[in-house]
């Protein structure tokens, strides 16, 4: 208790982290937004009977424990309370009770992030991420350099790829000829490494000339539709402005004369970085690609990239008493495009089918699907699960491998 | 308090230039080509998919009760596409109506006859995709295809069935198999290439015809077909070889007396060696015709029968590299495909109107026809041999064997003629009016027809001796007695 109480002292104190508290309560309402008007929502979720779990889990009919009414209610104290707390931290000097009902917002979003898996995003990762982070992390503004600048790093080491570097989401967004895609998807990857290295100088003119860098390149993503890392990046750049500001006022003796609240400690932001990169690394390097647990647990801090070439194909039926019909899932709205072809949430999906399938039609027995994808750099495709019976309640993605498309059953 | 610098550190400039370094040889190492002309998108075409392969996998695959053999040459009776019936067998001229059964469910009214052999008929329509019934009317099972493959704007459809499969060919080179007795789908093979006209079977292979260089057109080139061979039970692809020129649509024909296959492409008629097909298109001959010949010739011993877009008929002697044989100028429309009647130099054929009329293709010239009043839609005629009871006492020659014309009348009737003489020889009842070629055995047929209240059935026609043979009831049609 103490812990937390000394991380709401260091918020109270601060004007700059009160603008911090902003930043990300904006980016809490806007992923709110988003739950509100897509489909890949909690909301939506919590009305299907069948659990979608996260990687990490065996079983997670716990996320269920909730029934769709409590859910809603969750998810409109969870807007209460990020608008509450936006109010107090960027109209009032209240920023303790702004931290407070961050507390709320930021537990709340969570439990619901966590329902289920095909919530996982990127802007999600990070909003979430980064609000445990200021809310538990001692020595904010000195972490929350380093920890901007490592995502940055991480997402830069994501582009160091041949789907990025190609030039093809660049290509995709503007009539370009393709080598100035290349050239162009070159430079952002460049800016994403070198511009936020200069965010951790104290030289006002590396960290103004980084700072309006990384500006101008979010303002620019936000024109070509990335909006919700981008508004999270340009509040978080708004936050380390204002940051740096505030310590050239000399403001830190005034903070920590108190004999009470003694200078944070730096220590847990080198363990939160470490972590941090020790993950980042794992997954560029590919270490532990033979530990699928181990794997996906450290997936968890590792950012989605921003986008794959990649082709995937989906051919599922639907098996009912009278015969086999072929069918396409829905497209989901609010999905990242680099997860389009992720095999474990086209497992979600199809399960979530079984159950609006049983729903919609007594006649209905089982889904068979086969899903299959290939790289742009591969020769061949990659089957990643074949079944005739899908809808099977022992039939989960972790042992989805020993299921066999020609598994005898009662069709 | 920290007193603050504005200028960095030595040590913390050097070590940015050196981030600054590792950063641009990790961005180099990722795309080698950022300094070349070359993209590294063009690398990516460069690793296509190598090899086409079904799905699932044939180790995945359902396993077969049967290996998939022969063809279902429906809606024909021979695999040249002449309706004649066996030869060897004999018939008599009376048939009862021994079973009449109702398809349950009835298909929609859009839907179409696709496949019809001893065990079930195929219906395909737009809403439901293809269902099987069994020749007693029950449902056995649906398949439904994906809205995607059956828009509109999609070409048709072709189906094929051989002993154990069903073979659906979509558009964009998708086949999808489906065992017969169970409708469980056995392999989808997706060649992402349009096939250009209906497959073929050869032994254990499916052979599928589809254009081998797209950009050959836009290159100003002749394009070239390639035949895609496909193993029937597995869907494994066997082998791809050159096909010849494409100059537009085709259809083709086997002509077994010929040991080739046949192919009519607009004005184009030329032949290809079947037994060399397994290696290469061998070319035996060709031959171009004044005007466009009409689909689905019809292949009868050597002979092959045309007709064109100006209303004539054109028999090509495949023996002889495609010699024109006999022309003839035809009066009417054809309504189905033309009929030889074996050993009477006679062709027959039902014009749009339901008019029967006779050829002889030896004079060249019209032999006679016949206003069948015929009130339901099917145009197809077969011909069989009669017993020879049959010859003496309807004054048939005898070196005719036999051999009549059988073909839909009046409204819900079969009739037998005599090709000499157009001589009405019997009528066959049926419950309704026939909608598709029946199924001809040596001693029943199977037709499917729509009764007066517009319900599609399944009629079972038996000839007397067989029904007594078998021990059935003999139900009173009142149809001519022996």
């Amino acid at each position: 208790m103490e812990f937390i109480k000394s991380n709401i002292y260091e918020i109270k104190k601060s004007s700059s982290l009160a603008i911090l508290g902003v930043a990300l309560s904006v980016a809490q309402l806007f992923q709110a937004y988003v739950w509100m008007t897509s489909t890949n929502s909690p909301l939506v979720f919590s009305a299907q009977t069948t659990s979608m779990c996260w990687p990490i889990f065996s079983s997670c009919n716990w996320a269920h424990w909730a029934s769709p009414g409590i859910i809603s209610g969750i998810f409109w104290l969870y807007v209460i309370a990020t608008v509450l707390a936006l109010v107090f931290f960027l109209f009032t000097r209240a920023a303790g009770v702004g931290a407070s009902l961050f507390w709320v917002s930021t537990l709340t979003g969570f439990l619901l992030y966590l329902q289920d898996f095909r919530l996982s995003s990127n802007p999600g990762f990070f909003t979430f991420f980064l609000s445990f982070l200021f809310l538990l992390i001692p020595s904010k503004i000195f972490s929350f350099r380093w920890i901007i600048f490592s995502l940055y790093l991480s997402q830069a080491l994501l582009k160091l790829n041949s789907d990025w570097l190609s030039g093809g989401w660049v290509l995709a967004q503007f009539h370009v000829p393709d080598k100035f895609g290349e050239w162009i998807s070159g430079l952002s990857t460049l800016i994403e490494f070198i511009a936020p290295a200069t965010l951790l100088m104290r030289d006002g003119r590396y960290f103004w000339s980084g700072w309006l860098t990384l500006f101008f390149y979010h303002v620019l993503l936000m024109s070509v539709g990335v909006h919700q890392m981008s508004a999270l990046f340009l509040g978080l750049l708004v936050f380390l402005g204002f940051a740096d500001w505030e310590e050239r006022k000399l403001e830190r003796e005034y903070i920590y004369q108190s004999f009470i609240r003694p200078e944070p400690s730096r220590i847990w932001p080198a363990v939160v970085l470490l972590i941090f990169w020790f993950c980042q690394g794992s997954r560029y390097f590919q270490i532990f690609n033979h530990e699928p647990r181990l794997n996906s647990s450290i997936n968890l801090l590792v950012p989605y990239p921003m986008t794959v070439m990649e082709e995937c194909e989906l051919l599922a039926w639907k098996v009912s008493k009278q015969g086999w019909e072929e069918f396409q899932l829905e497209p989901n709205t609010g999905r990242a495009e680099s997860m389009v072809c992720h095999p474990y949430l086209q497992f979600l999906d199809l399960k979530s089918a079984c159950e609006l399938s049983a729903k919609e039609s007594e006649d209905f027995v089982t889904i068979a699907a086969i899903f299959k994808s290939r790289r742009s750099f591969d020769s061949e495709s990659k089957i990643h699960f074949q079944t005739s019976n899908l809808c099977d309640p022992a039939l989960q993605f972790s042992n989805i491998g020993q299921n066999s498309w020609n598994s005898k059953q009662e069709h | 308090m920290e007193f603050e610098t504005r200028a960095l550190k030595w040590y913390w400039t050097i070590l940015f230039v050196g981030y600054v370094a590792a950063v641009g040889y990790l961005l180099f190492k990722a795309n080698p080509y950022l300094y070349s002309q070359s993209t590294l998108k063009s690398r990516a075409s460069s690793f296509e998919e190598g090899t086409v392969t079904p799905q699932p996998s044939p180790k995945n695959q359902f396993p077969l009760e049967e290996t998939p053999t022969g063809l279902s040459t429906w809606p024909y009776l021979t695999s040249g596409h002449a309706n004649i019936a066996n030869p060897e067998v004999t018939r008599g001229k009376s048939f009862r109506e021994i079973q009449v059964a109702n398809l349950n469910p009835q298909p929609p009214k859009d839907a179409g006859v696709v496949g019809f052999d001893a065990t079930q008929v195929l219906m395909l329509d737009s809403e439901n995709g293809l269902a099987s019934y069994s020749i007693d009317g029950s449902l056995m099972w649906r398949y439904k295809i994906s809205k995607d493959h059956l828009t509109a704007e999609s070409p048709k459809p072709y189906v094929l069935m051989d002993s154990a499969l069903v073979y659906l060919i979509l558009s964009k080179g998708r086949i999808q198999t489906i065992q017969k007795t169970t409708g469980r789908p056995q392999w989808l093979m997706e060649l992402d290439t349009d096939v250009l006209s209906e497959p073929w079977f050869k032994e254990n292979s499916l052979i599928v015809t589809t254009l081998k260089d797209v950009s050959a057109a836009k290159n100003k080139k002749t394009p070239i077909t390639e035949l895609i061979f496909l193993d029937r039970s597995q869907g494994t692809l066997q082998k791809k070889i050159d096909g010849f020129e494409n100059k537009g649509p085709f259809v083709q024909v086997l002509a077994p007396a010929l040991k080739a296959r046949i192919f009519v492409q607009g004005t184009r008629v030329f032949a290809i060696n079947e037994s060399k097909l397994n290696n290469a298109v061998d070319i035996l001959w060709t031959v171009n015709l004044p005007e466009e010949a009409m689909p689905q010739p019809i292949v009868y011993e050597n002979l092959i029968i045309l007709t064109t877009q100006g209303n004539h008929l054109t028999i090509l002697d495949g023996a002889k590299k495609g010699q024109t044989e006999t022309e003839i100028d035809l009066e009417a429309e054809i309504g189905a495909e033309i009929t030889p009647i074996p050993l009477t130099q006679r062709l027959a054929y039902l014009d749009k109107r339901g008019t029967l009329r006779v050829l002889d293709y030896q004079k060249g010239e019209k032999a006679w026809k016949y206003d069948l009043s015929i009130r339901g839609p099917l145009r197809h005629l077969w011909s069989a041999r009669l017993k020879g009871a049959f010859i003496q006492e309807f004054d048939m020659k005898w070196v005719h064997k036999g051999w009549t014309i059988w073909s839909p009348c009046g409204s819900k009737q079969f009739c037998i003629y005599n090709p000499e003489r157009g001589q009405l020889i019997n009528r066959i009842e049926l419950s309704g009016e026939p909608m598709a070629q029946p199924l001809v055995f040596d001693r029943k047929l199977i037709a499917l027809i729509k009764k007066p209240g517009g319900e599609l059935a399944i009629s079972h026609q038996m000839e007397p001796s067989e029904i007594k043979r078998l021990g059935l009831s003999d139900p009173s049609t009142g149809s001519s007695a022996e």
